[in-house]
């Protein structure tokens, strides 16, 4: 059977490299296309433009002049033809040959490109130690060495890829959300696939069409750079941008044919991965377990990364549906690739739901911390606002009526006013918000000081900052963020590169226990907001489309029933559904709501980090959608208010009135 | 003269030709031989594994101490074994020896870890669970080597037995080496009884 499987392999490489002189010979075919359509455009645009010169201009002389250019006109000029075209081949050529030459460093390079973090081979994380283990296991089943392992983690759907060169140095991917959804069969299964192709020379063949495809699609990215640059400054002209428009209209031409070469190479290819990776793992229900789990989750395999469509031929499943043009698909449908592997299959994806089991011992620490904040003073979370809490303070600071003021002060007396002292100074602002967010357990204490060591402001304070830790541990819960409002002013005082190393070392002293609460969240959203208010100047819309932060979107509405409703599953899964109603796109797609009493809040963080950029449209009806997955059952819960009032924040749009103000009825 | 000459040359092609049979033969021999490495690098991997297992779940299993040190007996004549196959990969009785103690071995260590799944406690801890995967990685890592072994030995095995490299394989002593047959669980070679009480 070796003997078999090997001359099956030769057999299997000497059809991937005859498949690759198809490839140049459809390459050959796009650029004769694009050259023709070029060079005819341009013509007759040249054309176009004497001939109303022609009979437009007043002035007589020159009027005569485009006259005589007009009659000695000749459309087919040889000359101008073979030189446009040799300035158009030499172009594409330059800029395919450009990239392949950076794709040469191997499938790390291509995994690095699309947003991978190389795994190391120590990786102690459970995840990555799972897909680790099943990557070696497939390397001893298909009999080529490890290849390096990469994760990316911003892709929260289910998709892989396979990259490199030579079997010797390639690489193997999976999206984050692959690793957290599938389960160790459906993984091997996935992983199988992948190894198949790099078996069969497939991913040497689609790092080669990443290089030409990128020649192709050249002349469209440079005249789209062109019109992005050109909306900022309007001083490069009209003829610059009209070019660039010319310039995209040839980039879709070029889009067009390379997406036909993408589909015409990759869909056979997956038949034969699929059955190969049946042939490694000897289990085809794994991998149909991973197909399906792809059709039943409401975003399937969808990759969010734009630099990805140049790539979406090498992915595990179609990572940019379109269906418009769906016979442009880059992979068969999924239930055809189902039903050969699972002949039972009968058409009905389970419905899975976006995140996967949160079965990560991580995520099960309590997000509110339990033991810190005075048991005896903590309000239970998920308890209504059935009184005004110390922490309207904050948001009442437009109106304050006699009961703030009154409030204010027995706040102001809670603090010891060693501290009160302390936050006037910029460093000691920047200690107390760092004591803060310090956590009471050591052995995650013991995570967070190594970062504390690299903050630029509080050198040599760590001592004194776990001094102002104990001071705290007896303030209730509900004063902390009134206390950062308090050190907020002080801390303008910082030089901007102070600022910055004070955002990142808060940003790794949240995460160090790989865990954000809802309050690490807030606070660093404030902070950043007020330290870095410039930052939104730069920051440009990129994304018009509520399908590429669907995900995103389901994912806040979820963690903000899950949070106002902690007990209750039901009144949990209707306030998501009052929220997914506001928009109807979404609530189209019928994503499903999983229920969890523990809120991981770092998908938020990431999740709003994406939003930011969607357009102004999108931020406002996402945060309409939040406002009513809040307010379905009229009651708003600290946490809840919390939580809406950082996706406002971090999405620069307005609270609507009705929350501003806590609900009378609720009051009463 | 020449058709001495006519003789010598085909006396060098044959000679040439079962040179080439000979090295092929050491060479798919070489193949089997490290394929069995593969396989054994696995075994002492799980080896080293069963006793760390064990050791982690003594704690909660304390009335499961018989399944426990049973694990532990098993574990240790399959490494008996394991040295025993590794000293002559291919030999018959050595590889069904190897057969035997890893079929009693899985048997066990599969009760064991159906024992750990039904318990929430021994899943959810962290070492258990890592040593878990661990473990089932190195399983499936065995079975895919075994595979690959079975492949080795197969195509070494038809080889020698045809003709003409049976003459060579004869004359130089190339042994038939035992495949490694995948491993039954007891539980599967027996049907499951069904009862309605």
């Amino acid at each position: 059977m070796t003997a078999n499987r090997s001359t099956n392999f030769f057999a299997r490489q000497r059809d991937a490299r005859k498949s690759c002189r198809n490839q140049l010979i459809l390459f050959a075919i796009a650029v004769f296309v694009i050259v023709l359509v070029t060079t005819m455009a341009i013509r007759f645009a040249w054309y176009l433009y004497v001939t109303t010169q022609a009979h437009t201009l007043i002035n007589y002389e020159a009027a005569q002049r485009y006259q005589q250019k007009l009659s000695a006109f000749a459309f087919f000029d040889p000359a101008f033809f073979i030189f446009m075209s040799m300035a158009i081949v030499i172009v594409i050529l330059a800029a395919s040959l450009i990239k392949m030459n950076t794709l040469q460093k191997g499938g790390g390079a291509v995994a690095e490109m699309l947003g991978g973090r190389e795994i190391s081979a120590a990786t102690t994380d459970q995840d990555e130690r799972r897909l680790m283990n099943v990557v070696e296991e497939m390397a001893i089943a298909s009999g080529i060495p490890v290849p390096q392992v990469y994760v990316i983690d911003s892709e929260n759907n289910i998709n892989a890829f396979a990259a490199g060169l030579e079997i010797g140095d390639s690489a193997v991917a999976v999206t984050r959300g692959a690793l957290t959804k599938l389960n160790r069969e459906e993984l091997q299964g996935v992983i199988g696939h992948e190894f198949s192709h790099l078996l069969n020379g497939d991913s040497r063949l689609n790092v080669q069409l990443i290089g030409i495809l990128f020649g192709i699609m050249f002349m469209g990215i440079v005249g789209r750079e062109i019109i992005s640059k050109g909306r900022l400054s309007i001083r490069l002209g009209l003829p610059v941008i009209a070019g660039g428009v010319c310039l995209i209209v040839i980039g879709y031409i070029g889009t067009f044919m390379g997406r036909l070469m993408q589909c015409a190479i990759s869909r056979q290819k997956e038949f034969l991965a699929d059955a190969s990776a049946v042939q490694f793992t000897r289990n085809p229900l794994g991998l149909a377990g991973a197909l399906k789990k792809i059709g039943g989750s409401s975003f399937g395999s969808q990759i969010n990364s734009p630099g990805a469509r140049q790539a979406s031929h090498l992915f595990f499943s179609e990572s940019h549906p379109d269906k418009l043009f769906a016979f442009l698909a880059t992979h068969p449908p999924l239930a055809q690739r189902i039903r050969l592997l699972d002949p039972s299959f009968d058409g009905q994806f389970p419905q899975i739901g976006d995140h996967g089991p949160v079965a990560d011992a991580r995520y099960k620490t309590p997000f509110w911390g339990t033991h810190r904040w005075g048991a005896d003073l903590q309000i239970p979370p998920g308890s209504p606002l059935l009184a005004i809490l110390p922490a309207e303070v904050i948001n009442h600071v437009g109106h304050p009526s006699k009961e703030n003021i009154e409030q204010s002060r027995t706040f102001l007396n809670s603090i010891p006013e060693e501290i009160s002292e302390t936050v006037k100074s910029p460093q000691g602002a920047a200690c107390v918000i760092y004591a803060l967010l310090m956590d009471n357990d050591a052995a995650l204490l013991s995570s967070q000081l190594p970062s504390l060591a690299r903050a630029m402001v509080v050198r040599g304070q760590t001592d004194n900052i776990l001094k102002i830790a104990g001071q705290l541990s007896g303030l209730q819960q509900n004063l902390r963020l009134p206390l950062i409002e308090l050190a907020m002013p002080a801390l303008k005082g910082l030089t901007s590169m102070e600022k910055r190393n004070f955002l990142l070392i808060l940003h790794s002293c949240a995460n160090a226990d790989g865990h954000v609460s809802l309050f690490e969240l807030s606070v660093l959203w404030i902070l950043e907001k007020y330290l870095n208010p410039s930052e939104e100047l730069f920051r440009s819309v990129s994304i018009f489309s509520v399908s590429r932060v669907g995900l995103d979107i389901v994912v806040l509405l979820q963690v903000l029933a899950c949070t106002g409703h902690a007990a209750d599953k039901v009144k949990a899964e209707e306030a998501f559904h009052a929220g997914l109603d506001r928009i109807p796109e979404l609530a189209a797609r019928k994503p499903v709501f999983d229920f969890e009493e523990i809120v991981s809040y770092a998908r938020v963080n990431n999740a709003l980090n994406r939003l930011i950029e969607a357009s102004f449209k999108i931020r406002e009806s996402v945060i309409d959608a939040c406002a009513h997955c809040a307010f379905t059952d009229h009651t708003v819960t600290v946490e809840e208010r919390e939580l809406l009032r950082v996706i406002a924040l971090a999405l620069q749009c307005p609270l609507p009135p009705f929350l501003e103000a806590p609900p009378e009825e609720d009051a009463a | 003269m020449i058709p001495f000459i006519v003789l010598v040359v085909i006396i060098a092609v044959v000679a040439f030709y079962f040179v080439g049979i000979y090295n092929k033969l050491i060479a798919l021999r070489n193949l089997y031989l490290n394929a069995y490495t593969q396989i054994d690098i696995q075994l002492k991997r799980r080896y080293d594994l069963i006793p760390n297992l064990v050791e982690a779940t003594k704690g909660y299993l304390a009335h499961e101490r018989g399944t426990l040190e049973a694990v532990i007996k098993a574990r240790n004549s399959a490494f008996d074994a394991s040295k025993a196959a590794a000293a002559s990969p291919g030999n018959a009785a050595a590889m069904s020896g190897l057969n035997q103690a890893e079929g009693a071995l899985s048997g066990l260590l599969s009760k064991l870890i159906a024992v750990v799944e039904s318990y929430p406690d021994l899943k959810a801890n962290k070492t258990i669970s890592e040593l878990m995967e661990e473990l089932t990685s190195t399983e499936n890592k065995i079975s895919f080597a075994r595979q690959a072994y079975n492949d080795a030995v197969t195509v070494y095995n038809t080889s020698r037995e045809q003709f003409p490299d049976n003459a060579i394989s004869s004359t130089f002593n190339f042994k038939t080496a035992a495949l490694l047959e995948a491993v039954e669980k007891a539980e599967e070679r027996t049907a499951p009884k069904v009862s309605f009480t």
